[in-house]
């Protein structure tokens, strides 16, 4: 049976990793710093996908970004997704060469469809994650981009319908309101989805325990939960959130082999 | 001596993972799309992400659909088709219209359906159990529904193949893993599949 799946997302503004609360950022460490505190290889073993986003304002330094991303993945052996900023086709086939396994498209629904169209030809829908950023506005559901700076005008409904209808794999909802702010998810938009829903739905915005997570996995129209927030599940947070949601039965692969064993077979 | 694979490189696809996870449990690699390279090798591997029709023209356009049944053919060497690699490696695919494939493996790819409202979701991704046979060789050690991750819109039948046939279920079984003399393939992607996929990998090149 297909499982749930937990997602952690790493975000980098020039080369450093940053925490975001309602998309404003606040800069944590480089590289060395995420290796040297968190072990990044070791608690990607708990994860069943992890996300990789540039979410430099200005000045974005795409190399820099895909150095990092190359030395995060190189011990990771789970699915990875890696966007922002991405404009083109040669754009998404670095995002690609650097270990991605998908690509995250943002505000090239609004502005770039076409490009969607031919990403989707060269490397198949299911190798594209739509990401629709929401906010709510007095008892409005809105749609931003552009890092939530730019209200999209149009009714949600609508915009996620027209979304779903893309050729894009899955689909990311990401609340801005709980963004960082570790108070639960919220749920309020999951309604405007249509009654048959086709693609694979991933939910974020809010995550600060396990309890949160529970709560989106247990929820039907939610096939993944993902969460950005490094501070809450650093050292065994993560482990631990794992095997809370799986002793509450939730659905969550299993890997039951010792990595340490298997990189030590000789192989000769 | 360490061990060396050939990951064939036809401009398609995510070498870089299949490189790390090869690194990781001790194997050499060389990424190429070499046809001599391929013809000569012990171990190929062939990826894949992407639309079969023209990750299949590029095949063909580069000379490496005869190197690899050249390879093959031999019987000393040995294949692994990672995802799109596995639907290249049987006989064709419906996806983008009707398209030959290098027909190593009696078998056709076709989409998941879901024209019937069924609630289920295209593409199927994530992490699902996998069901071998006894003998297999590529799951050896693993326990029985161990979780592998897919991310695919089309499938590979099952139709009394020559080989082993590992199964999934989603929207009834498909073919998850196949395995046959010096042909292997699965569906599933080995190397973004934490530890299970390695062990995967791991007894692949032992085989």
């Amino acid at each position: 049976m297909l499982k749930k799946r937990l997602i952690f997302i790493l975000l980098l503004n020039n080369g450093k990793f940053v925490l975001s609360r309602n998309f404003r950022l606040q800069e944590v460490g480089d590289i060395k710093w995420l290796q040297t505190h968190y072990n990044f290889s070791s608690i990607s073993r708990a994860i069943d996908e992890l996300i990789i986003l540039d979410v430099s304002r200005n000045y974005v330094n795409s190399e820099l970004f895909l150095d990092t991303v190359k030395e995060i993945t190189r011990g990771c052996f789970v699915p990875i997704t890696v966007g922002g900023h991405l404009q083109s086709l040669e754009q998404a086939k670095k995002f690609l060469d650097s270990g991605a396994d998908k690509l995250l498209v943002n505000s090239n629904i609004f502005f770039q469809e076409e490009l969607i169209f031919e990403l989707a030809s060269e490397y198949g829908q299911q190798c594209i994650v739509a990401c629709l950023d929401f906010k709510k506005k007095l008892d409005n559901i809105e749609i931003f981009t552009s890092q939530g700076s730019m209200n999209q005008l149009g009714n949600a409904k609508n915009i996620l319908e027209k979304t779903l209808k893309l050729p894009v794999g899955e689909l990311i909802l990401n609340s801005i309101d709980r963004d960082g702010t570790g108070q639960g998810l919220d749920f309020e938009i999951l309604s405007l989805l249509p009654n048959l829903l086709d693609k694979p739905i991933i939910f974020s915005g809010g995550v600060g325990n396990p309890i949160h997570l529970l709560e989106g996995l247990r929820n039907k129209q939610i096939d993944a939960v993902a969460t950005a927030n490094l501070f809450n599940f650093v050292g065994d947070g993560l482990f631990n959130a794992r095997s809370y949601l799986t002793q509450n039965g939730v659905n969550l692969a299993t890997w039951n082999n010792a990595f340490s064993e298997i990189k030590k077979e000789p192989v000769i | 001596m360490k061990k060396e694979a050939v990951i064939i490189d036809y401009g398609m696809g995510n070498l870089w993972s299949v490189k790390s996870a090869l690194n990781f449990i001790g194997v050499e690699t060389l990424v190429t799309s070499d046809p001599k390279k391929i013809v000569s090798a012990k171990i190929l591997i062939l990826p894949g992400v992407g639309a079969f029709r023209r990750a299949m023209t590029s095949l063909n356009e580069r000379g490496i659909s005869k190197a690899i049944v050249e390879a093959v053919g031999r019987k000393e060497s040995k294949i692994l088709g990672i995802c799109l690699g596995m639907q290249l490696l049987g006989q064709s695919s419906t996806e983008n219209g009707f398209t030959d494939g290098l027909g190593l493996i009696t078998s056709k790819s076709e989409k998941f359906n879901n024209d019937d409202n069924s609630d289920i979701k295209i593409p199927h991704v994530g992490f699902n159990s996998v069901y071998f046979p006894e003998k297999s060789i590529l799951f050896k050690q693993l326990e029985r529904g161990s979780d592998f991750y897919f991310t695919h819109s089309y499938k590979m039948t099952m139709s009394n193949l020559e080989g082993l046939e590992s199964t999934a279920q989603y929207a009834g079984d498909f073919l998850a893993a196949y395995e046959n003399e010096n042909i292997f393939a699965t569906q599933f992607h080995p190397e973004k599949s934490q530890s299970n996929g390695l062990r995967l990998l791991n007894n692949f090149i032992m085989a």
